[in-house]
This record gives structure tokens, C-alpha cells and sequence, in this order.
């Protein structure tokens, strides 16, 4: 059923579009201006002699060179290495924990009102408190400045997701085909690993790269918990900032248009379940 | 045809005193009943009763807390379901909605691991002898009601269990369809010589086509009996209630030694008492109600009767219609022949005569439970 | 004639682009104040009727007429006709009182307005004392009584409900039959159910209308479509069990009438002419009884005995044929013994052999 939108209405998304989208455009633009063309004032929207030298400085810290800006200190490749394994592993780890977790505790919990403060009660401190706890913690015990303990809170910190938008999938399928299967011969592992995991598949997909946003985009535990060996895309964006030239607004724009590419990929993959999404936990006939 | 509890010939399934309860309900208590190999058994009983808990129990979905689950011979109450040789079809089928009909009924072999083409031949004699070819290659989601509900049974039967659980297995479907799965299953079992054990809440189903009905009411075994006899003599009020429609009248009536007659106060009816319930009531004296079922009461001209009141109302029900009739402070609700209503008018006097006074039954008031001498 | 209250003309609804006839130009007249049910299995485009009345689906062709107007055009919410859903939809996070307001706060009625409606509803319904109970706690029947007062507080002129019995355990739903017929007469709306249960219709509805592949087979009061099924599908729907019905044709031999159909005869009692061609024959399993005579209408050998309480089905095997009637339960029965049965040649109906409508014969001196 189509709805035609009033005037008002078309105005009013027309302006929200624009809101939205123009943090986008802004930095996409960016992303290609020279160096003489990021602090510009009055702001220069599109650059009249685009260029990629930005990207290229990504990977080469001596190619700004040629504007007469000094380079940076070191290249992207670590950063955006780091990402892709702190994201990836956290990502499979916090679905596959999240996963069994949802099944123990849909098929074989007690229904205890408290379930779902229990499992949400791990994402109810804001990142900031407990940031730095977290860093004397990990210093005491060796941890700081390693992908292992980086990884260990992505996986901490988005359990309750993962486990939360699992169990409401794993809800919706009837206990009994599971049960079907037990009785035909499957031991309940088995039952579960050939039943109740191939149905919830959507599902699954649809959690898992949720998962993937959240630590990709994730900024706070990753700037307080690395130093040296440790590096992720939005610890190496604050780090674009030169004594001589301020802060390399073009480089960090070409950084983030590189890092928005996976999201913009997943986003769209999962844009129909997100609607889902929106009202997870709430309770059905 | 075998007497269910008889001790000389070894029943399927044996329930020992089972106990079960969730959290603090109590689910099952002192549940206890055969099935002997063979038969149609029927658990009956209302939503709530505890039949799907007892099925279940049987599967291995759950342990019993106290008593013993004895199949075959064996105590198998810690078992795990795939250790039994038991079958079960779900009220809502439980078909893998991700396989098609082929792939549904021959799961339990696939996980046997048995050959394919051993596997082929088996799906296809049970998938003609349940006229399902035609849907092998179906999902679940383009099959009808009737035939998703012979995939189920298809699934079961492939495995020849010693014991089949049905859970509602009809509950789903269209009435007129109901009516005739419920014959095929029964020809089956027949047929075949299958032994199943069928839990529903419609007691049309179990008299239709049980062998014994098992009545169970808040996790308790109120009655074992052929369904004939649970309908004639049901063990408490609430059995007289649940089995039978239109519903049984019941009645408070007290015995007076003096005339030798059993007084309804509420209706100002005396009667003499039936010679099956002379004794009890004779004894009792007070605190019972008389049942009498509403096919076993006629409406006649008022002027001769011995019981008075007014029609109040008359609901149709096909070729039978319940006439109600209040009677002082009580109502009679009388089965009459459609054909009748006609003549009738509501608020109109009308007299109620009771017959077949041989089936009249007595319940105690306090306990419930039926008198019987 | 006074104008019919909901009118339904050649209303059509296709679905993939024309493959699928879901309401097959169908014409209803139902009249302010009376009782219909549509009766038919699943699939028969019973519901899709429904739904159109309420104006959740589109017809694809056809008009639907409330008091003379057509109301096609007009949207679900403002046609004034209520629809009490199968599996109820009360919200199920408030209160009784507030899931019966729902309709009317959405309309924007004042406060007071709004509370005097749900009381009245509230009462009218037996819920006076649970109002503020919240939905969770209520049993089936209550439920179902909250999805029938939320409509009936916006005072809807037709009110329709779908499969309203069969959610419902057994003693609900007798109770609940009984407070529907009470309400039909309280407040004289004009009622449409929807059902598959044939005892259903018959006890709730003063007209049945029996869908069978989108068509309307017959619409008759409930207590001629009983006697007087105009088609076999009707016949074979209604009755539990339902009529016997036997295909076959006429002969006369030695001047007695009789009704054959492969090995199973069935003497018609009396002589003349026979009507040529293929008739079916519909038998009542009531018209049936276990014969004491010597000589028997019918004979044949038991097959089944089903129990049912007051009464016993008892399937009979007649040749190849069977035949169900229906036995009072003291008559001694075993499955496997011979039996003879007689017939009560009065409620005899017969088909067209082709046609499947039923057709006035006269035979054997009787006219049927």
C-alpha cells in the first residue's frame, strides 16, 4: 500500500535527507580537496582541482609532500589491518557465544522475569566509565596495548546484542521441530546444530553483521587500550594532526570514506531486518 | 479385545506413580496407567490437564521426578529420546519446514544412516499406503492440513516405533476434516496393528475412536474405562461435565426416609429414587446432586406432568435442539428432535418427564466423586 | 420488501492476475437484524468475503452495498461494520478497560463519552467485574468477549466474526454460543459469522450460506437447509455424520420399485414408474435404524461402531457401499456381525445424477 505524501510531508523528508546526507557529501568532498582547499573560508564545497592524494598518502606518508606539507608519521596498512582482525574476530566470537547463549537460555532457561535484564545489564555502562577501570585492569594482567584483550571486551561489550537479538529468533521457532528431530534420533547438540541453527539463518546473517557495525565503528576502548602494536581506523584517524599543518582534515576524510565502504556494503544487506530490529524484545501474542 | 490392565500379557507402556512438576506447579501427581500393545488409547482431558507433560514425558522431552517410565519392559525415565523407540506427532506437526515431504519422512533414517536406496524404498511404500506421492517433492508450506499431517505420521511410521504419541494431531485441521482423519487413523492403527497413544481435549474424539479412554484432570488419573462406561459412569462430577453435550443436569437433592423420596429443593421435585441408587442414597441421606444426562429427560404437556416450569430457551444443534426449562429455582436442559421445536413458543408452561431413571446418577457434593453402591 | 442491509452483487476478488478465483461473483442479501453464517471448509473464499465486507481487501470486480450505498470506495475504518478476529488481537499489554476504549479514543471521543460505552459494553457482556484486570490474566472466553466488546462499543450497524467457536474448549464454547445468541437478541445487530463447523452454524445463525470454491452452493433458513439440502456438497457438509449419499439409477422389477447402485439395491416400497437416468440418492443417517423384522429393507454387515454418549454411529458395509446411521446406544452392536436395517422412506432426498441438485421425483407412490 502506497501512501502519497503530502507537501509538507515531502518537505519535511527532503530536509531530514539533507541533514543526514550531508555529513556524507562533506566528507566525500573532502576527501579530494588539496590541502589549500580543507580550511578554506568561506568553505569551498566542491574542490575546483580534485585530487587523491589524500588516499595516497594513506598508504605513502610522504605524498603530501609535494604541497608542501609535512608527511605523517606512518601509513594506514597497520590501522586498517588491525580493524579488519579486531573487527572479524570479535565480530565471530560475540555471534558464536551469543548464539548458544540464546538457545541455553530460550530452550533450556527458566523464563525468570529477569532474563533480559540480566543479558542487557552488560551494555548499561556507558564505554566511558568503564574505559578506565578497564585500561588498569588489562595493565595489571598484561593485556594492553594486545588485539587479544582489545578483542576480549569487543566480545564482552556486545554479547548482550548478539545474545538478545539471537534469542528472540531462536523464540520464534517452534520448540517442537527441534524435539522432532531429538526424537527421530538426533541428540540434542545435534538437534540443534542441524535444526534449530539452518532455520534461524536470516537471523543469523542479520545479527552478525549488526555485530560487525558496532565493532568497526568503535572508537573509545580501542583509543584507551593501544598504544604501539595495537591500531584500529578510528584510533589512526585522531592521530592525522601535524605541529606544522593542524589537522589533516583531507587525510582523515579519505580514511573514513575507506572505512564507511564495509558499512555502506552491510547496511545495505541487512536494511530489511534492521526494521525488524527496531522492535526486538517486544512481546508477541 | 485385550482388558487394559490385565497383568498376563505385557503392556506397551507402563506409567509407575510418575510425579512432575514446573517450578511450583504441580504438573503430574501419581500418574499411573497401561497401554497395551496393539490399541487406541485416548489421554482425554481439558486444556491444562497434563496430557502434553505426560506424552512428552514418554518422548523423553522430560524426566519424570518420581516413579518410573517403563517401555518394552525397560525403565527408561532418564533416557534420551533418541534412545527409545517411540514416535511423536506434535499438534502443530513440527515438519522441517526447510525440507521437502521426501527429505521430512525419511529424516529418521538419514540419521540412522542408513543406505538410500534402502531409505528410497521404505518412504515410497508408506508414502502410497498414505496417498502422499503426490507431495514428496513439496515443502510444508504448499501442503494442505491433511496431508501435512500424513508427512507427520509418515515420519513416524518409518521408523516402526513400539509406540506412537499423538498430541492433538487433529486440532489444527477443518472440522469435516477432522472427522474423516480421525477414521483414517483409527483404520490404520487397526489395520496395522500400530499401538498408539492419542492425548486430546474433544471427548468426541476419544469415544469415537478409542480402544480405553484415560481421563486425566489437574495431573491426576481420575478414570480408566472403555468410552462407553466413562460416558455411562464417570468417576466424578467433573468427568460427568467434561464427557458429554449437551451437559449433564446436576442437581442437589436430599433423600426423606419418611416418603422414601428423593427431594430436588431447588426445583420442588420429588421422585422416587432409581433402584441402582436406592442403597446410596438411602444412606447418604444429604449433600449430593442427582445427574441426569438431557437425552434422558422429555418435554411433555404441563397439565400431566410431575415436573412444572416455563421454556425459556431452545438452542438448535442440527436434527437434535436443547430445550431449557426453568423450574422454580432450576433449570432442565432437555434434548428434543428438531422437528419439535415448531410447535414450540418460548415462555411457554411445559412439563418435564424424566426416562431410562436407570442411568440417573448421584454425585457426593463434598468429594465430588460418584456414589455407587 | 424492505431494503436488505448488506448486499453483496457478483462480488469477485481474483488474486495473480486472474489465476487464482478466490470469490467467484457471489450475491448475498442479508436483512437488518438477522443471523448468517458462511459455512465452508478452508479455502473456500469464506474469510476473503469477510474481509472485503470489512474493507481489509479490495474486490476485483462486484459491489458491496451497505443500506442501498455502495461502500467499495469507502475506507475499513468508516464502513460502521466491526470485525471480531479469529484469534481475538487484544492488546495485550492493557487493561480490559482500556483495550474496550481503544476504538473510541482513536475516534477522539471525550472522556466521559468513552466511559459510559465501555461500562455499558462491559456489562452487556459480563466483564463489569474484570475491567481493570489486565488482558494477560483473562481465560479464552473473557478474551474472546474483550475482542467482541472492543467492536461493539463503536456501535457498528453489521458486526462480523470469524471462526468465533473455535479457539474455545468445549464448555467455552457452549457458554459462549449461548451469550452470542443473547446478544443477537439484546441489541439486534446484524450478524455474520464465518465458521467450518457446521453445529456451529446451525446453532448460531438464522441463514446459512454454504461456500464451496467461492460460490454460494445454497442460502437457506437453518431449519430447511437441513432437511431440504439443495445440492449433494450441502448434503455431504451438513450433519454429523453427515447424509449418505449413493449415485445410481432406478429399475423396476416385477413391478417393484427400486434404487440400484452396483451390488446395493434399495427397494423403494411400492410400484409405478421410474424416472430414467442417473439419480443420487441422499439417506439420512437418522432415517436409519436396526431392523428387527424377518425381512429387512436392507441388509448388510457391520464395519465400525463409534460411540458418541446418547447415540452410537454404526457404519454398515451394504455390498460394496456404506452406510452410516445412527443408533440409540443400548442396541447390542459388534463390529463383524450381520445386521438389517430399516428406512424412513419420508426423508428421503434426491440429486440429479449430474447436476448434483436436488430434484422433486415421484415414485413408488411417494413424492420425495
Amino acid at each position: 500500500m502506497e501512501k502519497k505524501l503530502s507537501p509538507l510531508q515531502t518537505v519535511i523528508m527532503g530536509v531530514a535527507l539533507i541533514v543526514v546526507l550531508f555529513p556524507v557529501f562533506w566528507i566525500l568532498m573532502t576527501a579530494i580537496k588539496p590541502p589549500t582547499d580543507w580550511n578554506a573560508s568561506p568553505a569551498i564545497w566542491i574542490p575546483s582541482e580534485p585530487t587523491f592524494v589524500n588516499f595516497q598518502t594513506l598508504f605513502d606518508p610522504d605524498a603530501l609532500g609535494k604541497y608542501g606539507v609535512g608527511g605523517v608519521s606512518q601509513p594506514a596498512t597497520k590501522a586498517v589491518l588491525g580493524s579488519i582482525l579486531a573487527t572479524f574476530v570479535s565480530t565471530a566470537l560475540s555471534v558464536i557465544i551469543g548464539l548458544f547463549s540464546a538457545i541455553g537460555i530460550s530452550r533450556y532457561g527458566n523464563n525468570s522475569k529477569a532474563t533480559p535484564l540480566i543479558i542487557l545489564s552488560g551494555r548499561m555502562f556507558p564505554p566511558a566509565a568503564i574505559a578506565v577501570p578497564f585500561v588498569i585492569i588489562f595493565s595489571n594482567i598484561g593485556l594492553i596495548d594486545s588485539y587479544i584483550g582489545l578483542i576480549a571486551i569487543y566480545v564482552a561489550v556486545t554479547l548482550p546484542f548478539s545474545t538478545w537479538m539471537l534469542k528472540s529468533f531462536v523464540e520464534d521457532l517452534p520448540r517442537e521441530i527441534e524435539e522432532a528431530a531429538m526424537i527421530d534420533g538426533r541428540s540434542k547438540l545435534a538437534a540443534h546444530l542441524t535444526v534449530t541453527i539452518p532455520l534461524i539463518k536470516g537471523g543469523l546473517f542479520a545479527t552478525t553483521m549488526f555485530i560487525f557495525i558496532l565493532n568497526w565503528s568503535e572508537f573509545m576502548f580501542a583509543l584507551v587500550l593501544s598504544y604501539t602494536d595495537v591500531s584500529t581506523i578510528p584510533v589512526q584517524l585522531a592521530k592525522y594532526v601535524t605541529a606544522t599543518a593542524g589537522t589533516l582534515y583531507g587525510v582523515q576524510a579519505a580514511l573514513a570514506v575507506l572505512a564507511m565502504i564495509p558499512l555502506v556494503i552491510v547496511g545495505y544487506l541487512i536494511q530489511g531486518h534492521l526494521a525488524r530490529g527496531m522492535t526486538f524484545g517486544a512481546i508477541k501474542q | 479385545m485385550v482388558d487394559t490392565q490385565s497383568a498376563t500379557v505385557s503392556p506397551v507402556l507402563h506409567m509407575e506413580s510418575i510425579n512432575k512438576s514446573f517450578r511450583s506447579t504441580k504438573a503430574l501427581s501419581g500418574v499411573d496407567f497401561m497401554v497395551p500393545e496393539a490399541s487406541l488409547t485416548v489421554i482425554l482431558g481439558p486444556a491444562g490437564a497434563g496430557k502434553t507433560t505426560t506424552l512428552r514425558m514418554i518422548a523423553g522431552l522430560e524426566k519424570p521426578e518420581a516413579g518410573r517410565v517403563i517401555l518394552g519392559g525397560e525403565d527408561v525415565g532418564q533416557w534420551e529420546p533418541r534412545e527409545r523407540n517411540v514416535a511423536m506427532i506434535f499438534d502443530n506437526l513440527a515438519l522441517y519446514p526447510n525440507k521437502n515431504g521426501y527429505e521430512n519422512i525419511a529424516s529418521p533414517l538419514v540419521i540412522m544412516k542408513e543406505k538410500p536406496e534402502h531409505i528410497r524404498e521404505r518412504v515410497d511404500t508408506i508414502a502410497k499406503t498414505l496417498q502422499i506421492t503426490h507431495v514428496l517433492g513439496r515443502l510444508p508450506k504448499t501442503m494442505s492440513g491433511g496431508e501435512k499431517q500424513r508427512v507427520a505420521l509418515g515420519r513416524a511410521l518409518i521408523r516402526k516405533p513400539q509406540l506412537f504419541l499423538l498430541d492433538e494431531p487433529l486440532s489444527s485441521l477443518d472440522a469435516k476434516l477432522r472427522i474423516e482423519l480421525r477414521a483414517e487413523l483409527r483404520r490404520m492403527q487397526r489395520d496395522h496393528g500400530f499401538t498408539f497413544l492419542m492425548a486430546t481435549p474433544d471427548y468426541h474424539e476419544a469415544l469415537a475412536i478409542a480402544d480405553t479412554v484415560i481421563m486425566l484432570n489437574h495431573g491426576k488419573v481420575v478414570q480408566v474405562d472403555k468410552p462407553q462406561v466413562i460416558y455411562d459412569t464417570p468417576a466424578d462430577r467433573e468427568t460427568a461435565i467434561f464427557v458429554g453435550a449437551p451437559q449433564i443436569n446436576l442437581l442437589e437433592s436430599v433423600f426423606v426416609a419418611d416418603t422414601e423420596e428423593l427431594v430436588i429443593e431447588s426445583a420442588g421435585v420429588r421422585v422416587a429414587p432409581p433402584e441402582q441408587l436406592a442403597e446410596v442414597v438411602k444412606r447418604k441421606g444429604e449433600g449430593f446432586e442427582l445427574g441426569i444426562r438431557p437425552e434422558n429427560l422429555i418435554l411433555t404437556d404441563v397439565d400431566s406432568a410431575a415436573i412444572k416450569g416455563t421454556l425459556v430457551d431452545i438452542e438448535p444443534l442440527g436434527p437434535k435442539s436443547v430445550a431449557t426449562v426453568s423450574v422454580k429455582d432450576a433449570e432442565f436442559r432437555v434434548l428434543i428432535d428438531s422437528k419439535d421445536v415448531a410447535a414450540l413458543e418460548l415462555g411457554q408452561p411445559i412439563g418435564v418427564e424424566m426416562i431410562n431413571v436407570q442411568r440417573m446418577l448421584a454425585f457426593d457434593i463434598a468429594t465430588g466423586l460418584r456414589m455407587q453402591s | 420488501m424492505s431494503r436488505p442491509k448488506l448486499e453483496l452483487v457478483k462480488l469477485r476478488k481474483e488474486y495473480s492476475d486472474g489465476t487464482v478465483i478466490a470469490v467467484d461473483d457471489i450475491d448475498l442479501a442479508i436483512e437488518a437484524g438477522e443471523t448468517v453464517a458462511l459455512l465452508g471448509s478452508s479455502g473456500c473464499g469464506k474469510s476473503t468475503t469477510l474481509n472485503m465486507i470489512v474493507g481489509l481487501e479490495n474486490p476485483t470486480g462486484g459491489d458491496i452495498q451497505i443500506d442501498g450505498a455502495t461502500v467499495v470506495t469507502t475506507p475499513a475504518g468508516k464502513r460502521n461494520v466491526g470485525l471480531v478476529f479469529q484469534d481475538y488481537a487484544v492488546f495485550t499489554h492493557m487493561t480490559v478497560r482500556k483495550n474496550l476504549a481503544f476504538g473510541l479514543e482513536i475516534r477522539g471521543k471525550y472522556v466521559l463519552e468513552t466511559n459510559r460505552a465501555v461500562e455499558e459494553v462491559a456489562e452487556l457482556l459480563n466483564l463489569s467485574d474484570k475491567l481493570d484486570v489486565s488482558v494477560k490474566e483473562l481465560g479464552g472466553s473473557e478474551l474472546q468477549r474483550v475482542a467482541i466488546g472492543r467492536t461493539l462499543v463503536t456501535k457498528p450497524e453489521i458486526l462480523l466474526l470469524d471462526e468465533p467457536l473455535s479457539n474455545l474448549e468445549a464448555e467455552a464454547r457452549l457458554a459462549m454460543r449461548r451469550e452470542l445468541r443473547r446478544l443477537q437478541s439484546e441489541i439486534g445487530l446484524t450478524i455474520i459469522y464465518v465458521t467450518h463447523d457446521q453445529v456451529e452454524a446451525l446453532s448460531l445463525a438464522d441463514r446459512i450460506a454454504v461456500m464451496n470454491c467461492g460460490r454460494i452452493l445454497q442460502v437457506e433458513d437453518t431449519s430447511t437447509i437441513f432437511d431440504k439440502p439443495d445440492h449433494t456438497f450441502v448434503a455431504g457438509f451438513l450433519g454429523s455424520p453427515p447424509m449418505n449419499l449413493l449415485r445410481g439409477k432406478f429399475a423396476a422389477e416385477s413391478g417393484e420399485v427400486s434404487f440400484q447402485k452396483d451390488s446395493f439395491t434399495l427397494p423403494m416400497g411400492g410400484s409405478g414408474a421410474t424416472p430414467a437416468g442417473f439419480y443420487t440418492v441422499g439417506i439420512r443417517p437418522e432415517a436409519l435404524s436396526v431392523s428387527s423384522a424377518d425381512t429387512p429393507a436392507i441388509i448388510g454387515r457391520i464395519n465400525n461402531v463409534e460411540p458418541r454418549g446418547p447415540e452410537t454411529v454404526v457404519t454398515v458395509s451394504v455390498g460394496y457401499e456404506t452406510l452410516t446411521l445412527v443408533a440409540p446406544p443400548t442396541d447390542v452392536l459388534h463390529t463383524g456381525d450381520p445386521v438389517g436395517l430399516d428406512i424412513d422412506y419420508e426423508s428421503l432426498v434426491f440429486f440429479g445424477g449430474d447436476s448434483n441438485r436436488r430434484e422433486e421425483l415421484a415414485v413408488a407412490g411417494r413424492i420425495f
